[in-house]
């Protein structure tokens, strides 16, 4: 056995000081040491290197290095014995690589016929701990499309930048606003090219279809999804869940004799049910407080824009004249 | 002469060329057709999707850690799972039914699911794993499926669209996507069933069912079927298996949605509540034995804990 060995693109023996050529893509290159090696430097050249990451496994001798837009690497090594006091730090390191948190919270959004409500609290949460009393987690895409993102915050705001500048770029292609149903299939395909790396994010879009109704999308953090009429996501989704069944789907309540159920609400009643969602919520989930925005997407020529009028500090955010309008309802959680 | 002094000009076509080519080679994040509309598929712009990949030595290790919450509940990203679907093939084309429930650990994530996708007015494809899995990968089968009839001037075949979508998911096998799909319709082969999962395996069958809650649904479709099936009786025989499962499983439930394919296209059956299934049955729909499915009916005034009244002893 000599020192000297072959390396090549594919994998194979490393050589002291050795150059070796990894592949521009996002794999790992795999290469096994034939001599005993506990220590081990690597070498990058000067050249930008966006991602790198390598680890050595001693039991089996090899070197797996993840290289993206990298060209080379130097790699120099020396045998176990040639440093035989530096044995605490020659001992390969494991590392976890855990890029999620969990941020708390709780989203909500329903539709009536020819409205939607988005909600979410703006509590920002990590263990125990409040980060911040005001995030937002409900965002205005369009005059027609609201998404209310949840879990980890810093996925999720990115998550929504992406989305905006899609958006962006079709309006500039096609001088209109994306419809609903199509944002609903972008999203898809936005959560869905990060299988492998999955944004821990739970969405919900919320707005008006092209046909004037109102409508709700929930999605997976992978991007199945589905068109509802209400969901909850988030810390409090099994508290709030099961209220909206029961208050908005009418589940295992029976009309009194002679009588139906509404199959749409109006929306002064949804926008109770939401203020009291939050509010219950806040009392029985510790993840669930500090404020409320409640963002309200009417479409064209809705007449429920009567019944906000009256509403203590609503706000208009309606940014074209296509006719669908959004607005904008605060309110104040309890902070403990 | 001429190309020697464009080889090294910097202001003639080539070179302008050359240095778009340079510049759109660095971009390689970005395609064009993401500034405009690829029906929402912007990320296919290549021809094939292409998916981040977390830089770590071992991605599906990665993945598995952060989303398998079968090895790990407290894991963080769940994934919905099961589910009870079922396809059989008989005389009047191909039944496909599926119970609409889905689990997030022992939470019911969604009662409302469509585990049927309705890949072109042909096809359909069963969802049963991951839901992302089989609505993207089913709608992305849908897109070549459409493009095979522009290419061809002919439908695709169920046994070709199976294929298409067996090899397509071979491609990722070991990284963790979780499907288990039946891909039904009718070509000019008749009707046709094929199971395809994630594995790898692809299958032609007469009958198949999928999910946690397929057991119990074999065990009313093996006793009931047959060739010969009415399109009736063959409607019933999926409602009530699918009945079954959603008794039984725990993981299955809420509702059952059922299709059937004939020579002209598939047709949306109807959505039935299984516990209204168990209690009244599905409701006035031909091919019901009026009445539910449930056995209490069976049992009235026969059982220890339902005795039969008291009579007047002599």
């Amino acid at each position: 056995m000599s020192d000297r060995g072959k390396s090549s693109e594919k994998g194979g023996e490393l050589v002291f000081g050795e150059t070796i050529r990894v592949p521009t893509v996002r794999r790992a290159i795999h290469l096994s040491i034939t001599r005993p090696l506990s220590f081990l430097i690597l070498r990058f050249p000067l050249r930008p290197i966006y991602a790198q990451q390598y680890s050595f496994d001693p039991l089996s001798q090899s070197l797996f290095i993840i290289a993206s837009r990298l060209s080379s690497v130097n790699l120099a090594f020396a045998r176990s014995n040639s440093m035989p006091d530096m044995v605490s730090i020659a001992q390969p390191q494991q590392r976890q690589f855990n890029p999620y948190s969990e941020n708390g919270g709780t989203i909500l959004a329903i539709a009536g016929a020819d409205f939607s409500v988005i909600a979410g609290d703006t509590r920002q949460s990590e263990g125990y701990s409040i980060q911040t009393r005001y995030a937002p987690k409900v965002f205005r895409l369009t005059d027609k499309a609201v998404l209310a993102v949840n879990g980890f915050a810093a996925d999720g705001n990115m998550f929504v930048k992406k989305v905006r500048q899609r958006l962006e770029w079709y309006r500039h292609a096609h001088a209109k606003d994306m419809p609903l149903r199509a944002i609903a299939r972008l999203i898809q395909t936005m959560l869905y090219a990060r299988r492998f790396f999955p944004y821990y994010v739970y969405n919900i879009l919320g707005g008006i279809e092209d046909d004037g109704t109102g409508a709700v999308y929930s999605f997976d953090p992978v991007g199945s999804y589905e068109r509802e009429a209400c969901r909850a996501a988030g810390a409090a989704q099994s508290l709030v869940q099961p209220f909206l069944d029961n208050q908005i789907y009418f589940k295992n309540q029976t009309p009194a004799p002679g009588t139906s159920h509404p199959v749409h609400l109006p929306l002064s009643t949804v926008l109770s049910l939401v203020i009291d969602s939050f509010t219950s919520a806040t009392e029985r989930h510790i993840e669930v407080g500090d404020g409320l925005e409640m963002y309200v997407v009417l479409a064209k020529g809705s007449a429920s824009v009567q019944g906000l009028g009256n509403i203590r500090g609503i706000q208009e955010l309606t940014a074209t004249d296509d006719g669908e309008r959004v607005f904008v309802i605060r309110r104040e959680l309890k902070k403990d | 002469m001429n190309s020697f002094a464009e080889r090294f000009s910097t202001t003639s076509a080539t070179s302008q060329l050359r240095k778009a080519q340079a510049l759109a080679a660095e971009e390689d994040d970005i395609s064009d057709a993401m500034w405009g509309s690829e029906a929402g598929f912007g990320s296919l712009a290549k021809g094939v999707p292409t998916f981040s990949i977390p830089a770590v030595a071992d991605p599906t290790a990665f993945l598995r850690l952060h989303t398998d919450d079968h090895a790990d509940p407290n894991c963080r990203i769940k994934i919905q799972h099961g589910t009870t679907t079922l396809a059989f093939r008989f005389q009047g084309g191909v039944i496909v039914a599926v119970d609409s429930r889905a689990t997030a650990g022992s939470y019911v994530a969604s009662g409302t699911v469509k585990k049927v996708i309705e890949i072109n007015p042909y096809l359909l494809g069963t969802m049963a794993g991951g839901a992302a899995d089989c609505q993207y990968w089913e709608t992305y089968l849908g897109i070549h499926c459409r493009l095979h009839e522009l290419r061809n001037r002919e439908r695709i075949s169920v046994s070709a669209a199976s294929k298409y979508l067996s090899n397509l998911v071979y491609g990722y096998k070991g990284m963790g996507l979780s499907m288990g799909t039946m891909i039904c319709g009718w070509d000019k082969t008749g009707p046709a069933v094929f199971y395809v999962d994630s594995d790898g395996t692809r299958l032609k069958g007469d009958l198949f069912s999928v999910g946690s809650g397929s057991t119990f649904a074999y065990g009313v479709l093996d006793q009931g079927y047959r060739w010969d099936l009415t399109d009736e009786e063959a409607q019933e025989l999926g409602r009530r298996s699918i009945y079954a499962a959603g008794h039984r499983d725990a993981f299955s439930g809420n509702s059952c949605n059922l299709y059937h394919v004939k020579e002209d296209g598939w047709k949306f059956i109807g959505n039935y509540d299984i516990a209204k299934m168990h209690y009244d049955g599905p409701g006035d729909v031909p091919g019901a034995p009026g009445g539910g499915y449930g056995y209490d009916i069976r049992v009235e005034g026969l059982t220890s804990a339902n005795p039969p009244p008291v009579t007047a002893a002599a």
